[in-house]
C-alpha cells in the first residue's frame, strides 16, 4: 500500500511541474510590450511616472498590454537571458555592445520599422555604422555623451581651486592636470586624480587620454589593419600615467580601479578627478548621496596630440525572439514617451514628466545628452527642456558642451573591447611596479593584440 | 520487467535530474566545443577550430599556468593545515568544541561576504587591515591584491582561510575513530608524541588524506570565483584562471563554442591527473 502512494506521489509530482504553464490573462490586448526600460522598484519617484505614463498609454493603445521588466544591461546576465528567449521586448545598453549581440543573434531586424516609420534617414551616419550589419539595422539611439574630466567640487574647495565664483580652476592641458592633482594631494592629501585599470574601463579611459597624445591605437597599413599600441605617442601617454603614480603620487593607492570605483571614490570625496561621461552624473548622487552641486564637467584636457572627446552613449535593442507586432509597439512607447525624433504635444508632455520625476526624486537635471539624430529642431528642444527643468548650475558644465561636441572622437573601430583589455593589463603592470617599462609591455600587447585579434580583420 | 516496474518509476525523477543536471549540460558542452556558434545556438560544425582558436589565445597559457599554480599552492599552504588542525584539536583537553566551531564558521560565511571581508583586510592603501598591522610593526605597505608576483598565494591563502575548516572536521572524525588501544600500547612501548605521531597517527589518517588531496586538486583547478570577484584576473592577467577565461569567453564576449571548449579541456586534464594519481597510488599499494 505505502508503495502505491509513494508512487502515485510521484506522478502527482511529475504532472503538476508539467501543468505549471503561462496563466497570464491578457484580455482584449492582443501584444504584450515587455519594457525593459522600467526603472528599478527601489527608484519610487521613476516607478510611480512610468505607473501613470502605461496607464495613459494603455488607455491609448487599447490592443497593447505593457508589462513592466525592469532590466538593466550587463553581458554576463544578458546572455543567459538571450539565450532563453527571455529578453524583454526592449532594452538599453551601451555604445560599445551592439556589435557582438548583433554577431550572436540576439538583436532583432529593424530596417523595415525604421523604413516605414522614415526614421532611417534621420539616423546619425556614424552611429548607423554602429549598429547595421551587412545593410541591415539592429537598434536605435538613444542618446550620446562625451566623456569628460569629472570635478569634485568638495575636494577642489578644500584645495583652494575654486575661484570668487566659486568655479573650479580646472585643467586645460594634461600637464596643468597633473600639477592641479599635485596641489589637490598635497593640499588635502586626497588622490588627485583616478586612473582606471580593470574590466576594459581603464583602456577605454586610456584611449582617450592617449588621443591626446597623438596615438592610433589601429590603422591601415597596406591595406591590413595593424595594431599600433607601441607607438612613441601611446608610450608617451603610458608614461604619463606612470609619472602620475610614481612620480606626482596623486593617484589612489589601489591600482585596480573599474566602474564601481570611481563611482564611490568621487561620490565620496575621496579624489579630486576622474574620467566620465555626463550621461551618469546622477550615479554617485543616488548611490553614495552625493551633493548634486558639488559636481561639475570640464572637456577632457588638451595634450601634444590635440583635444578629443571619446564619443558614448545609449542605444534600444530589441529582443531577436520580439514579433514585429511587439517591436512596433515598442517603437509606439518610444514615441509616445518622446524618444524619437519627433516633436508633438504628447511626447513632449511626456519628456517633461520624466524630467520632472527626476527632479522630484533630488537626481541632477540638465546635462543633456548630444545629438543622435539629423533633426535640429528635435535636438534643441531636448537641450530646452532639460535647461528648463535644470536643477544645478549649468555654467559648471559651459566649457564642457562648448568644446566637447567640437572635438569627439568615434572609439577605436575593430576589436575596441578587446584593445580595452589588452590595454588594462599594460596599466596594471604600470600602477603596480615603480620600475615596469611601459615601452617593452606595449611592445608586448602589441604583439599579443596583433596576432588575437587585428589579424583576423578582412 | 514487470517485477521491478514501481522501482523504474520511483527512479525516474532521480534518472531526469541526473539527465538534466549533469549528462545533458556534459554532452552538450562536447558538443558545443566543435559546433560553430552564434550566441548560444549552434549554426554549423566546426572541427576543432575552437580549439585551435583558444590555444592561440594569448591569454591561455598564462590561465593553464596560473590553474597549476593555483592547484599547487593549494597543496603548500592549504593541504597540511587541516591535518595539523585536526590533530591539535584531537589532543586538547579543554575548548575543544569551541575551537572546532570557530574553525568552521568561516565555511558558513558567503562567499561574496568573504570577498568583501578579505578585499578589507587586504586593501593596499594605508586604511588596509593587515598593512596598518604592519605599519604598525614599522614595516611597509603591501599591495597585496596588485602585485603579480604574490597575487596567486594571496588568494589561496583565503580560500584556504574559508575551507580549511570543513576539511578539519572530516580528519577529526577519522582521529576519533582510531583505536585508542593502539596509542596505549604504543605509550607501553615508551614511545614519544612524535613517535606516536609518525607511526600511528598519520598512517591512520594517510588513506583519508589521498583522497581529499585528490579532491582538492580537482576544486582548485577549476577555481573562479576569487580570482574573478577579487581581481577581474589582473593584475595583467597574473591570477586568470582556465575557468575565469571560460567564465570570459561565455558571459562576456558571447562566444559559446570557445567557451566549452576550455571546458572540455580542463576536463581532459583533470581526468589525466586523476589517472596519473590513481595509477601512481596501484603501484604503492602493491
Amino acid at each position: 500500500m505505502k508503495k502505491i502512494f509513494l508512487v502515485l506521489f510521484c506522478f502527482i509530482l511529475c504532472a503538476s511541474a508539467f501543468a505549471m504553464g503561462d496563466n497570464e490573462a491578457k484580455g482584449d490586448r492582443t501584444t504584450t510590450l515587455s519594457l525593459g526600460l522600467w526603472p528599478e522598484e527601489s527608484r519610487t519617484a521613476d516607478v510611480a511616472s512610468m505607473t501613470e505614463l502605461k496607464k495613459q498609454f494603455e488607455a491609448k493603445y487599447p490592443d497593447i498590454a505593457v508589462k513592466p521588466a525592469h532590466y538593466k544591461y550587463q553581458p554576463d546576465t544578458f546572455i543567459p537571458m538571450a539565450a532563453a528567449g527571455q529578453v524583454p521586448t526592449i532594452i538599453e545598453t551601451w555604445f560599445t555592445e551592439p556589435g557582438k549581440i548583433i554577431d550572436a543573434g540576439y538583436a532583432a531586424d529593424i530596417s523595415a520599422v525604421l523604413n516605414e516609420l522614415g526614421y532611417m534617414t534621420k539616423m546619425n551616419d556614424s552611429v548607423k555604422t554602429m549598429v547595421s550589419r551587412g545593410g541591415k539595422v539592429f537598434a536605435i539611439p538613444r542618446d550620446a555623451y562625451a566623456l569628460g574630466l569629472y570635478i569634485n567640487l568638495n575636494v577642489y574647495k578644500k584645495a583652494g581651486l575654486l575661484d570668487a565664483n566659486g568655479m573650479p580652476k580646472y585643467p586645460k592641458t594634461f600637464d596643468e592636470l597633473a600639477k592641479t592633482a599635485k596641489i589637490i594631494k598635497d593640499k588635502t592629501g586626497i588622490p588627485g586624480m583616478m586612473i582606471t585599470s580593470k574590466d576594459n574601463v581603464g583602456g577605454w579611459h586610456f584611449t582617450n587620454l592617449a588621443w591626446a597624445f597623438g596615438a592610433e591605437f589601429e590603422k591601415k597599413v597596406n591595406g591590413k589593419w595593424m595594431a599600433n599600441l607601441d607607438s612613441p605617442e601611446v608610450i608617451a601617454a603610458m608614461n604619463y600615467v606612470k609619472d602620475l603614480k610614481w612620480k606626482y603620487d596623486v593617484l589612489p593607492e589601489s591600482t585596480l580601479l573599474g566602474w564601481g570605483d570611481w563611482i564611490q571614490y568621487f561620490g565620496t570625496d575621496k579624489i579630486g578627478m576622474c574620467f566620465a561621461a555626463a550621461d551618469v552624473v546622477g550615479i554617485p548622487v543616488n548611490d553614495y548621496k552625493m551633493d548634486r552641486n558639488a559636481i561639475a564637467i570640464a572637456p577632457i584636457p588638451k595634450g601634444p596630440g590635440g583635444q578629443y572627446s571619446l564619443m558614448g552613449g545609449t542605444i534600444y535593442i530589441f529582443s531577436h525572439t520580439a514579433t514585429p507586432a511587439e517591436v512596433i509597439a515598442a517603437f509606439k512607447w518610444l514615441d509616445f514617451t518622446g524618444r524619437l525624433p519627433k516633436i508633438d504635444e504628447e511626447s513632449m508632455k511626456n519628456r517633461e514628466i520624466d524630467l520632472q520625476a527626476k527632479v522630484d526624486a533630488g537626481e541632477p537635471v540638465g546635462c543633456y545628452p548630444l545629438p543622435v539624430w539629423n533633426d535640429k529642431a528635435y535636438n534643441d528642444s531636448i537641450e530646452q527642456l532639460n535647461r528648463k527643468y535644470a536643477n544645478i548650475n549649468m555654467d559648471l558644465f559651459k566649457d564642457y558642451y562648448t568644446i566637447a561636441p567640437k572635438t569627439l572622437k568615434a572609439e577605436e573601430p575593430y576589436a575596441t573591447q578587446d584593445l580595452y583589455r589588452t590595454l588594462d593589463g599594460v596599466i596594471q603592470v604600470v600602477l603596480g611596479d615603480k620600475n615596469a617599462d611601459p615601452a617593452a609591455l606595449l611592445k608586448e600587447a602589441n604583439d599579443t593584440f596583433q596576432k588575437g585579434f587585428m589579424d583576423k580583420v578582412k | 520487467m514487470k517485477k521491478h516496474l514501481s522501482a523504474w518509476i520511483l527512479m525516474i525523477p532521480t534518472l531526469l535530474l541526473f539527465g538534466f543536471y549533469i549528462w545533458q549540460p556534459l554532452f552538450y558542452s562536447i558538443y558545443l566545443s566543435v559546433s560553430e556558434t552564434k550566441g548560444y545556438e549552434v549554426i554549423g560544425f566546426a572541427g576543432f577550430k575552437n580549439y585551435i582558436e583558444v590555444l592561440n589565445d594569448p591569454v591561455f597559457l598564462k590561465a593553464l599556468f596560473n590553474s597549476f599554480a593555483y592547484t599547487l599552492w593549494s597543496l603548500v599552504i592549504g593541504f597540511l593545515v587541516p591535518i595539523i588542525l585536526a590533530i591539535v584539536i584531537n589532543e586538547l583537553v579543554h575548548l575543544s568544541s569551541l575551537i572546532r566551531i570557530s574553525i568552521y564558521l568561516p565555511n558558513i560565511v558567503p562567499m561574496i561576504a568573504t570577498i568583501l571581508i578579505w578585499k578589507f583586510i587586504l586593501d593596499p592603501g594605508a586604511g588596509g587591515l593587515l598593512n596598518s598591522l604592519l605599519m604598525g610593526l614599522g614595516m611597509g605597505k603591501v599591495g597585496w591584491l596588485q602585485q603579480e608576483a604574490i597575487i596567486i598565494p594571496v588568494i589561496i591563502s583565503t580560500l584556504t582561510w574559508k575551507a580549511a575548516g570543513a576539511t578539519t572536521l572530516i580528519y577529526l572524525a577519522r582521529l576519533k575513530g582510531i583505536n585508542q588501544e593502539l596509542y596505549e600500547a604504543a605509550e607501553i612501548d615508551g614511545t614519544n608524541i612524535f613517535q606516536r605521531l609518525r607511526y600511528i597517527t598519520i598512517p591512520q589518517i594517510y588513506n583519508l588524506g589521498r583522497i581529499l588531496l585528490i579532491l582538492q586538486i580537482l576544486a582548485v583547478f577549476q577555481i573562479l570565483i576569487e580570482p574573478w570577484l577579487y581581481t577581474g584576473g589582473g593584475p595583467n592577467n597574473a591570477s586568470v584562471s582556465l575557468m575565469l577565461l571560460n567564465w570570459n569567453y561565455a558571459f562576456r564576449d558571447f562566444q559559446a563554442g570557445k567557451a566549452a571548449s576550455i571546458s572540455v579541456i580542463v576536463n581532459i586534464i583533470l581526468i589525466v591527473l586523476t589517472l596519473i594519481y590513481l595509477t601512481f597510488n596501484k603501484e604503492q599499494d602493491e
